[in-house]
């Protein structure tokens, strides 16, 4: 657009624009935050913004196993 | 979905293309006497696949006039007995009127949001360069996977919804498991998940709109919000209405997202008539049934669709 | 660890047996092996084979998956476990067998839903593998299997409907459970209540539980809108108050539904439900029920027994924490009843490697299999009455972090059986009744609600 905008008028607008991006974004944030974060830290209230990652057990123990998976990994099940 | 984008934009432009075409019908109609062994090939395909899906849609039917029962030795043609068994019982038009509140209250909400996060994306603020790809996020995500995600994210008691609520002083919300809130829940996760799509037609359409346009409005006196009503919104009317026919299609069709979430509980609040269909074909082994209830959802679709096609050609017209 | 250890001494005890049966003591080992071999069938009959299993995602099948490596080694067939969760399992089950699709060719099930999949002869009926001395081991003995069991998984299809009791075999099991009443201890004694043995009582206990901590969830129960939310606390409870899913009026079968006594117990276990189930009680399935009482945010759950002797495992977060109790009673009821479950492995009737499938299944069903399971403490409830009598399991059992496991176990086995009428049309009957109790809880009229589902089922029927 070729009309100049005020600059509170503009900055108003770019918080909208941050805040409409917040919204579609987070729920994808908070779940992959989930999928790095151990079972009992997944349950704790209030939810946790900061944690240490856990690349571990997140992607392997938290979701369905893929078929063969088990077959040649058999240790995870030993624990 | 954005299959279906490039869909509804390729229907716009065919439909163009058609009003242009019609000058030269003469030279066309010479050509067309002509056997062109080479065009029945190139759309050959086409046709056979449209014929199958015609013969699935039609055994279908046909199946919803027997009493086909899983196990059952012999199936005996019952013509409309499901029909009216189904018609007879109270869930049926509580799931009707699941379905509708579904799709209309979803379609409306997204052709509200859409349009205000296309104006705001067109306005052409610094931010939105940079964002403009987040818009199409959500759709790009499977729709069962957003089930699940939003399943977790409105657990009551350990979701991160309740939490940000109660950061701001409200109390704990049942969400999709309480029947007074489950719609409402299922409709947000709708709304959150397809209103990228409208902003993104809309937003195609607001780029259409010649700026002389608006000069001219503004020349005459026209103030922003004025120029918005009288000037933009007609001509981007069309572009709305024909993202709300496909997303109505989908959401009266909606099966994902809520058996993803809900099932179609708690009781029988979100038990929307695709999910009624699933359940008595797939989990109560009646297939009769279930296909008599796939052929209402059909019919239910295909009167949405003719209503907002209708209004469609009707806006079309007077904007032109 | 507890796992391998435990595995080696059943290795150890098992030859100590045949060595006995042999009779001579020196070279014993080696000669029973000879004979083992010689008496045995070619269990590489169908090496180069490949078998797909399809499961729920479950500790039961986490059991035979883990020893799997083995029964690759011994056949030469390589099997890919395919698990699901268990609402997505159930649904895919039913749709991969009706439409006949190879692609799976041995499936976990339950008795109920194999009563909907027989008639359209969608399983492969077993007796042919069983009775056949060139693809059955004689060791296997399939008469150590616990009687009822048997008979349970043994029927005959006529006109599309069961006929219980006599016929066919259909499925093998492999671990059964029953349902019990367990609960954490330390918060239970933290607050000072005694385990409920009734609806009521149950009431009264969440309630005080409740105001003393608002943040613990009393009583963990499966309410999805499915069958499985009916098939563990509801079918058990409602027992004792004299409720059956059916009954034979008149030479007809019936539903007993909306009987008084079905009436009784909705309004006990309605209300219950509103006092001590999680708000989200219309989405749990057993995951939510075992991670409650595993990360102690649930008090006590109804459920399976081995999902709490599965948490009660060294290492586990709430080892030693878990006791168990009979199920609730009627107030007015003598006795608690508790349903079975039987997982079971069968075989898809589209199979096309049959043949491969039936040893898979009978590895996977074997004595030492089972035994191995038990001990590691997957396979908790096995149906092999040797492995009940096997020193390993009894011992492992009976440590001290599984609490009172045993006895209880002792005294709910006694009164335990299948609680549902064999019928095909389970699934259709009790997925309504799901819902109707997603209504009940929800606020609707309890003997309103009674009436429509009875009507609902008596029109399908």
């Amino acid at each position: 657009m070729r009309f100049n905008r005020s600059t509170p008028a503009s900055l108003f607008l770019n918080l909208l624009v941050v805040a409409c991006t917040l919204i579609l974004t987070f729920p994808l944030v908070w779940i992959v935050m989930m999928s790095l974060k151990q079972q009992a830290e997944v349950m704790t209230w209030p939810p946790r913004f900061i944690f240490t990652p856990n690349l571990k057990t997140s992607a392997f123990c938290s979701m369905p196993p893929r078929p063969g998976q088990q077959a040649t990994a058999p240790s995870r099940l030993i624990s | 979905m954005d299959l279906q984008g490039i869909d509804a934009i390729g229907t716009l432009q065919s439909s163009a293309d058609q009003l242009a075409s019609s000058k030269n019908e003469q030279a066309q109609k010479a050509e067309q006497n002509a056997l062109d062994w080479w065009s029945l090939a190139a759309i050959a395909p086409a046709i056979i696949i449209l014929l199958g899906f015609l013969f699935l849609f039609f055994y279908g039917v046909f199946q919803s006039l027997t009493d086909l029962k899983f196990g059952r030795p012999v199936v005996r043609f019952i013509g409309f007995t499901n029909y009216e068994m189904v018609i007879k019982t109270q869930d049926f038009w509580n799931s009707v009127r699941a379905t509708m509140a579904y799709a209309c209250s979803a379609v409306l909400a997204e052709a509200l949001f859409g349009l205000a996060l296309a104006k705001l994306f067109a306005s052409g603020v610094f931010l939105t360069r940079l964002m403009r790809p987040v818009i199409l996020l959500p759709l790009v995500l499977p729709p069962m996977s957003v089930a699940l995600m939003w399943t977790t994210m409105m657990d009551p008691q350990n979701g991160i919804l309740n939490y940000l609520l109660s950061l701001i002083g409200i109390g704990r919300f049942a969400w999709i498991s309480d029947a007074s809130t489950a719609m409402c829940s299922l409709v947000l996760i709708d709304i959150w998940t397809y209103t990228p799509f409208f902003a993104l037609i809309i937003f195609a359409g607001l780029q259409g709109i010649n700026d002389e346009v608006r000069e001219a409005a503004r020349v005459n006196g026209a103030r922003g919000w004025a120029t918005f009503l009288h000037i933009e919104l007609p001509l981007i009317a069309p572009y709305i209405l024909i993202a709300a026919v496909f997303r109505l299609i989908e959401s009266l069709n909606q099966f994902d997202i809520i058996f993803g979430t809900t099932q179609g509980g708690p009781g029988d609040s979100t038990s929307v008539l695709s999910v009624r269909a699933y359940i008595t074909a797939f989990q109560n082994l009646a297939f009769g049934r279930g296909a008599a209830l796939m052929v209402v959802n059909w019919m239910v679709v295909l009167l949405g669709t003719f209503v907002m096609v209708r209004l469609w050609r009707l806006v079309r017209h007077r904007v032109s | 660890m507890p796992r391998t250890p435990g595995a080696l001494r059943g290795h150890s005890a098992h030859f100590v047996k045949t060595a006995l049966i042999c009779s001579t003591l020196l070279a014993g080992a080696a000669a029973s092996f000879v004979q083992a071999k010689a008496e045995d069938i070619n269990w590489r009959q169908f090496e180069g084979s490949s078998l797909v299993w399809a499961y729920d995602i479950h500790p039961y099948a986490d059991a035979v998956a883990a020893q799997l490596p083995e029964f690759e080694k011994l056949t030469g067939i390589k099997v890919t476990p395919e698990l699901y969760p268990d609402d997505a399992y159930w649904n895919k089950l039913t749709i991969q067998l009706s439409t006949k699709s190879p692609s799976w060719d041995v499936v976990g099930t339950g008795i109920q839903p194999a009563w909907d999949l027989a008639p359209g002869q969608l399983l492969e009926p077993l007796d042919r593998y069983l009775n056949d001395s060139k693809l059955t081991s004689a060791s296997y003995d399939y008469k150590d299997f616990f009687p009822a069991l048997r008979d349970a998984l043994t029927w005959q299809v006529n006109g599309g409907q069961i006929e219980a009791g006599r016929g066919q075999v259909w499925a093998i099991p492999h671990g059964f459970e029953n349902i019990q009443l367990f609960y954490r201890k330390d918060i239970l004694d933290k607050h000072g209540i005694k385990v409920p043995t009734t609806p009521p009582q149950m009431s009264a206990a969440c309630e005080k539980l409740k105001s003393a901590d608002p943040a613990i969830t009393p009583l963990g129960v499966r309410g999805v809108r499915f069958w499985s939310s009916i098939h563990t606390a509801a079918i058990s409870i409602a027992k004792s108050y004299g409720v059956h899913d059916f009954v034979v009026k008149d030479g007809k079968l019936e539903t007993g539904l909306d009987s008084p006594e079905s009436v009784a117990f909705h309004k006990d276990y309605v209300e219950m439900i509103k006092k001590c189930a999680a708000p989200s009680f219309a989405n749990d399935n057993w995951y939510q029920v075992v991670d409650g009482i595993n990360s102690g945010r649930t008090a006590m759950a109804i459920d399976s027994n081995m999902f709490g002797f599965w948490n009660d495992v060294a290492g586990k977060p709430a080892s030693g924490k878990i006791a168990f109790a009979p199920p609730l009673r009627a107030p007015n009821g003598k006795n608690f009843e508790s349903n079975i479950w039987i997982w079971s492995l069968a075989m898809n009737a589209a199979s096309q490697k049959k043949g491969a499938a039936w040893l898979f299944i009978q590895w996977a069903t074997s004595k030492q299999v089972e035994l191995n399971g038990a001990v590691a403490g997957k396979l908790v409830n096995s149906p092999r009455a040797s492995t009940w009598s096997d020193k390993v399991w009894l011992d492992y059992a009976a440590k001290p972090e599984f609490t009172n496991f045993v006895d209880t176990f002792k005294i709910v086995q006694d009164r335990a059986a299948l609680a549902f009428t064999p019928r095909a049309g389970f699934a259709e009957a009790m997925n309504a009744w799901a819902v109707a109790m997603q209504k009940m809880v929800n606020g609707a009229d309890v003997k309103a609600t009674l009436t429509d589902l009875a009507s609902e089922i008596r029109s399908s029927m």
